[in-house]
């Protein structure tokens, strides 16, 4: 089952701070959305509150075009898959499983079978019978997963579920959490710090920053285009550039920047950008590049260090400029002291607010 | 120095173990004796005095009792103690800190005192002393236990899994039913145990409380008063071997579910 969310300007005060300061969200039925962010920005308490275990303090949730908002978590079409994940330690994992099915009055065959069915979906077949404290880290997190998806809800919440795994076990859970949830159709709610994951699993990622969203949309989007400094910043490495606006002309703004005058294409009405505005101009490691075509930066390699996938090296501009991260193709043979020219397309670079 | 150490901890071990255990070793011993006087010089073993007890139709009755009343009692101060620190540890309450030390401060007050009180008390309100006083008497006593006890397993940890059987459906009732008393049944047994033993040998209370059916403890105090005699203790022996198996049981089932 599935259903849309919708969070209408919620916010939720602790004693004088703001945890979440009047968020505003709505999610398609069966999309798999990550709430993205650094610890103490809210995410988590905008989890509680989908999940019913925490009342907003203004605002409201609706789920399925129902208001839940007064409703406690048991009566919520949610369930939740928690971090610690919270097995009940003195029953089996069959009985874990069955435990919500149990709940809504199911008889014992139907629920046992419900069981079974859930922990094959999460590929632990045959292992009804053990204790949760016989099973590793991440069976425990599939067995948490299985009893919150056995009573079919419209929203499953998961908090940080992948935290507590070692990195391969957790990109394994990654593929295997977005198969899941591309088979029981339901909409998904996940909370995570870890950017690299938002992007392996999202269909939406939702930047939020000091209770508020900074950035909400499909992850290419999100990366590539970002609305803000925050959300450029905390969904990958990214240099960014003072700017100055010198003036626009058919379509093009003109910027001079800390390493020289760049042209970019701009949809839309650039008539308000007054000239003189400052702007930062953000370019991700990736965009630098010494065969794009572009503006020519000349620098000298300060740090040069190997990382499978691209040689990452930091650059001092010559005459001058801030200092620059970027990645060169894995074939690229660079050693600091060797000099450099980097150059990056204007259409891969980021318009951003100057702080 | 560094080798007398050992030998000084062996000593004060041994010490101390003495210290505690001799009294009951002995008293233990001179329940097998087969004299008239339950005082050196030792001849036995001998299990008359055994069958005295056995034979003595005061003494069952009053063991009867004692068994009643320590379990009738334990299970009164388990669960209201019980109740008592789930509702502490998870309620938001006002005032949470002085309730608890409330609830806990009986533990200091003497049996004396809780004893003559609770007499006066019942007194006053027309209840006479039977063994029903005496269980009351004995869950008073026992249920500032049971809280403390319950209070210290109950961790923040265990706040997550309840809400995931409240996310699950679970009323509250179902929550402490399926979830959270399980979860607890280590602390629960261990506090029940205790309360047991506590209330097998408890005796002024149930001295105070108590008219013509007595338990155990205050029987053997009548049987003192006709003088030293090797039955009373065979019979205080049987009430330490019972207060050893209870505790032995409680940990065994303990480790059991831990494991």
């Amino acid at each position: 089952m599935t259903a849309p969310v919708e969070i209408r300007a919620v916010s939720r005060r602790f004693g004088t701070t703001l945890a979440l300061d009047s968020v505003t969200l709505n999610l398609k039925a069966g999309e798999f959305a990550v709430l993205l962010g650094p610890s103490g920005c809210g995410k988590t308490t905008l989890l509680n509150i989908l999940g019913g275990f925490l009342a907003p303090s203004a605002g409201a949730v609706l789920i399925g075009g129902q208001d839940v908002t007064a409703l406690p978590s048991a009566r919520r079409p949610t369930t939740t898959v928690f971090q610690d994940y919270a097995l009940f330690p003195h029953m089996s994992v069959a009985d874990n499983v069955a435990f919500g099915p149990r709940m809504r009055g199911i008889g014992r065959a139907a629920r046992r079978a419900r069981a079974d069915e859930m922990l094959a979906l999460v590929g632990l077949e045959g292992a009804g019978g053990r204790r949760p404290h016989e099973l590793s880290g991440g069976q425990r997190q599939r067995v948490a997963l299985a009893r919150a998806l056995a009573v079919e809800p419209d929203v499953l919440l998961l908090d940080e579920p992948l935290g507590a795994l070692d990195l391969k076990l957790r990109r394994q859970m990654q593929d295997e959490l977005k198969a899941i949830q591309r088979r029981v159709g339901t909409t998904f709610v996940h909370v995570t710090h870890d950017q690299e994951e938002a992007m392996a699993i999202a269909d939406r990622i939702v930047v939020m920053n000091a209770g508020r969203i900074e950035d909400e949309g499909r992850p290419e989007r999100v990366y590539l285009r970002p609305r803000s400094r925050f959300a450029a910043a905390f969904m990958g490495e990214i240099n960014l550039i003072p700017a100055r606006v010198g003036g626009a002309e058919n379509g093009h703004l003109l910027l001079d920047t800390a390493l020289g005058p760049v042209r970019l294409a701009l949809r839309g009405d650039l008539s308000a950008v007054a000239p003189g505005t400052r702007l930062a101009l953000g370019v991700r490691p990736e965009h630098l590049r010494p065969d794009a075509e572009g503006l020519r930066i000349p620098a000298i390699v300060t740090e040069a260090a190997f990382f499978g996938t691209h040689h990452r090296i930091h650059a001092r501009p010559r005459p001058a400029g801030p200092e620059l991260v970027a990645h060169l193709p894995q074939a690229a043979r660079v050693a600091p002291g060797d000099e450099v020219v980097l150059s990056f397309a204007p259409a891969s670079a980021i318009l951003l607010p100057e702080d | 120095m560094n080798r007398l150490l050992p030998v000084a901890a062996w000593g004060y071990a041994l010490a101390l173990y003495g210290f505690i255990f001799l009294p009951v070793a002995v008293l233990v011993l001179f329940s097998f004796q087969d004299g008239r006087l339950p005082i050196p010089p030792f001849d036995g073993p001998s299990l008359k005095w055994y069958s005295q007890v056995w034979g003595d139709r005061k003494l069952m009755a009053a063991l009867g009792n004692s068994l009643a009343v320590a379990m009738l009692s334990s299970g009164v101060a388990v669960a209201l103690g019980f109740l008592a620190a789930w509702g502490l540890a998870r309620g938001r309450l006002w005032g949470t800190r002085a309730m608890q030390g409330l609830i806990t401060a009986p533990l200091t007050v003497s049996y004396l005192l809780i004893g003559l009180g609770l007499m006066i008390s019942f007194n006053l309100s027309g209840i006479g002393p039977s063994l029903v006083t005496v269980g009351i008497g004995h869950a008073v006593i026992n249920t500032p236990l049971c809280f403390a006890i319950c209070f210290a397993s109950m961790g923040d940890h265990q706040v997550n899994i309840e809400r995931a059987a409240r996310d699950l459906g679970a009323r509250e009732w179902q929550v402490l039913g399926l979830v959270t008393a399980p979860m607890l049944m280590p602390a629960i047994l261990a506090a029940f145990a205790l309360s047991v033993t506590f209330s097998w040998d408890e005796f002024i209370i149930a001295f105070l409380l108590s008219r013509f059916d007595v338990t155990l403890p205050v029987e053997i105090w009548s049987l003192l008063r006709s003088g030293l005699n090797p039955k009373t203790n065979a019979a205080g022996s049987v009430v330490f071997l019972i207060s050893v198996a209870v505790v032995l049981v409680a940990e065994i089932v303990v480790a059991r579910r831990r494991a």
